[in-house]
């Protein structure tokens, strides 16, 4: 029973930041009569906020196994660790996000007219492709990240630091658009705005050729973080020196 | 007998921040760090055929767990190499892993808010055991380790007999070949231990399993091992039987004698080394090949009442091995400074 309320209230937890956005946002363009606006916000922070809630961070689970020695456990066993620890975290959020729908359709319905859905399926899928190509370049890079724990083995704070950067400039936290020009421009090539951005612009509408586009660099990226996490599992597995716990 | 285990100059070497102690060692540390290496295995050749079970000894930081954890593929070799199974165990390819078997006393490869059971079925997954096989199996086992009444019980409950029963069985499950057990009786009660060690010698005999096992426990390496191997600083030190380790390292035997009256430990002198001589009782240490012959002088010299003749304890044979080859060890070091300054002094740069 323990278990499952606590899964309700981390659920639960996962809506808040989009309310807290929302109402900002919306007492920003209260009084600028901008429907369009405030239309734009409330649609871009109740998808976000999903896409940054599904998005897994393995890099935290990879740190505890190997500080608690679980990893050694796994390297035991005649299977892939990061194909384990990716269809690990592929159960859980698929169960989190089975729990979380109602709390968002409830958003959804209570941001009423302010809440843009596309008026075809085309958004909807090309919206769903981007966000699995995200959610495995996310692996790819969290997991990375985590392995630095076998060279490093205090490394929560530079995790924390990738968790808010990534989302800044991967526009979970502010809408890229809003950014300053060449900002905006400049983190176009950076991997972060394919993991959270590219799926939120997608289902809020873009044109096709743009898909695309985003598709291309997108891909380009998922290549690149493959390799790298190739790279450093080999590297990791030639360093391990099973820690015996904390 | 096929080889199943075989090294060659197994070497690993840890290379480790020595940190200067206080603040002022702290800011050092950031800019300029020293570093140690510490050799935990060299040069380890060791051989185990099919079926045998070998005793792996050693003093805390021996270098027996690197060891163990170098043949299972946990850690990579800094150089030398290791077959077992014919595979390499670092390149961890699947059908050497499903082979084998590592149990560490100190760590859980259960599911820790999961019934047992839970953590079975997943195993049964993992290494692929077919069905039928796996229920037969579980049954088993459950029956000879008896814990049909815990299987149901998440393992965070259990105590830690308990759950060493539970590790037990899941790594039996797939019926490894190869079993490494890295003190897989610490912290039991005596019962237990009885209990593990009877288990695991049944499991060899019945399905001709080679085990390889670390214990700083003698009872288990005297009820399982049909052979040793010492290891200290990294090296090794002996190979052989428990009874040809006795034998050069435990070259006199105890005569525990019982007097009617009180004998002086200078007329005891005559026969060996007086260990101990409280008033009736007394302990000579004699060697070994002159046992018969010097309770035979005690008989006809002295008033005995009753007299018992005691091998050393493993334990007391162990200690002596690791304190002879620690002296080596600083006895070779010190040679090597002495070497160092010599060549200092005749002005040869080293």
């Amino acid at each position: 029973m323990v278990y499952r309320w606590n899964i309700l209230f981390y659920t639960f937890l996962s809506i808040l930041p989009a309310l807290i956005a929302i109402f900002l946002w919306n007492a920003i363009y209260k009084n600028q009569n901008n429907p369009e606006a405030i239309r734009y916000i409330t649609t871009y922070y109740v998808v976000a906020s999903w896409v940054n809630w599904r998005v897994a961070q393995h890099q935290w689970p990879i740190m505890w196994q190997i500080k608690e020695g679980q990893l050694a456990t796994d390297l035991l066993r005649p299977m892939s660790y990061p194909a384990k620890t990716f269809w690990y975290e592929v159960g859980g959020r698929t169960w989190s996000t089975l729990i979380s729908f109602p709390f968002f359709i409830v958003l959804a319905l209570a941001m009423g007219s302010n809440f843009v859905t596309p008026n075809n399926i085309f958004p909807w899928l090309f919206a769903l492709l981007a966000f699995v190509i995200s959610y495995v370049m996310s692996f790819f890079l969290t997991a990375s990240l985590g392995l630095l724990t076998i060279w490093q083995n205090q490394p929560e704070g530079f995790f924390t630091l990738y968790d808010v950067a990534s989302k800044w400039l991967g526009g979970a936290l502010v809408p890229l658009a809003l950014m300053p020009g060449w900002i905006g421009d400049w983190l176009q090539w950076l991997p972060f705005a394919y993991l959270y951005s590219l799926p939120v612009k997608i289902f809020m509408g873009m044109p096709f050729e743009q898909i695309l586009q985003g598709f291309a660099v997108q891909l380009g990226w998922l290549t690149l973080s493959c390799i790298f996490f190739s790279w450093v599992w080999r590297k990791a597995l030639d360093r391990y020196e099973v820690f015996e716990g904390k | 007998m096929s080889v199943v285990i075989e090294t060659q100059k197994l070497t690993r070497v840890f290379r480790t921040y020595k940190k200067q102690e206080g603040v002022k060692g702290s800011l050092r540390g950031l800019f300029k760090r020293d570093y140690t290496e510490k050799k935990a295995a060299y040069d380890l050749d060791i051989q185990i055929e099919e079926g045998e079970v070998v005793a792996f000894l050693g003093p805390n930081g021996a270098g027996k767990t690197t060891t163990l954890k170098m043949l299972s593929g946990l850690l990579h070799a800094s150089s030398g190499d290791a077959r077992v199974l014919g595979y390499q165990p670092w390149k961890r390819e699947h059908p050497f892993l499903k082979q084998i078997a590592l149990v560490m006393g100190q760590r859980n490869q259960l599911w820790w808010d999961l019934p047992a059971i839970e953590s079975f079925n997943l195993q049964r997954d993992i290494y692929e055991v077919p069905n039928q096989l796996y229920k037969e199996r579980l049954a088993e086992l459950i029956e000879v380790l008896d814990m049909s009444k815990i299987i149901n019980t998440a393992v965070r409950k259990l105590s830690l007999g308990e759950r060493m029963k539970c590790e037990m069985v899941a790594a039996l499950l797939h019926q490894p070949k190869v079993l490494l057990l890295d003190e897989p009786t610490i912290g039991l009660d005596v019962i237990m231990q009885k209990k593990i060690r009877s288990f695991i010698k049944d499991y060899n005999q019945k399905y001709g399993a080679t085990i390889l096992l670390t214990s700083h426990y003698m009872d288990d390496v005297a009820a399982l091992a049909q052979r040793t191997l010492v290891i200290n600083h990294g090296r090794m030190v002996y190979e052989g039987s428990l009874a040809e380790l006795t034998e050069r390292f435990a070259p006199n035997k105890v005569l525990a004698v019982t007097f009617s009256s009180p004998v002086s430990t200078a007329d005891l002198g005559v026969l060996g080394q007086v260990v101990e001589n409280q008033e009736v009782q007394a302990r000579i240490q004699v060697p070994r090949a002159a046992v018969a012959e010097r309770a035979a002088a005690l008989f006809q010299k002295f008033p005995v009442a009753d007299l018992s003749i005691e091998e050393p304890q493993l334990d007391d044979i162990i200690h002596d091995l690791f304190t002879e080859t620690n002296k080596a060890e600083i006895g070779n070091e010190n040679k090597a400074v002495e070497g160092e300054k010599v060549t200092e002094l005749a002005g040869v740069k080293p």
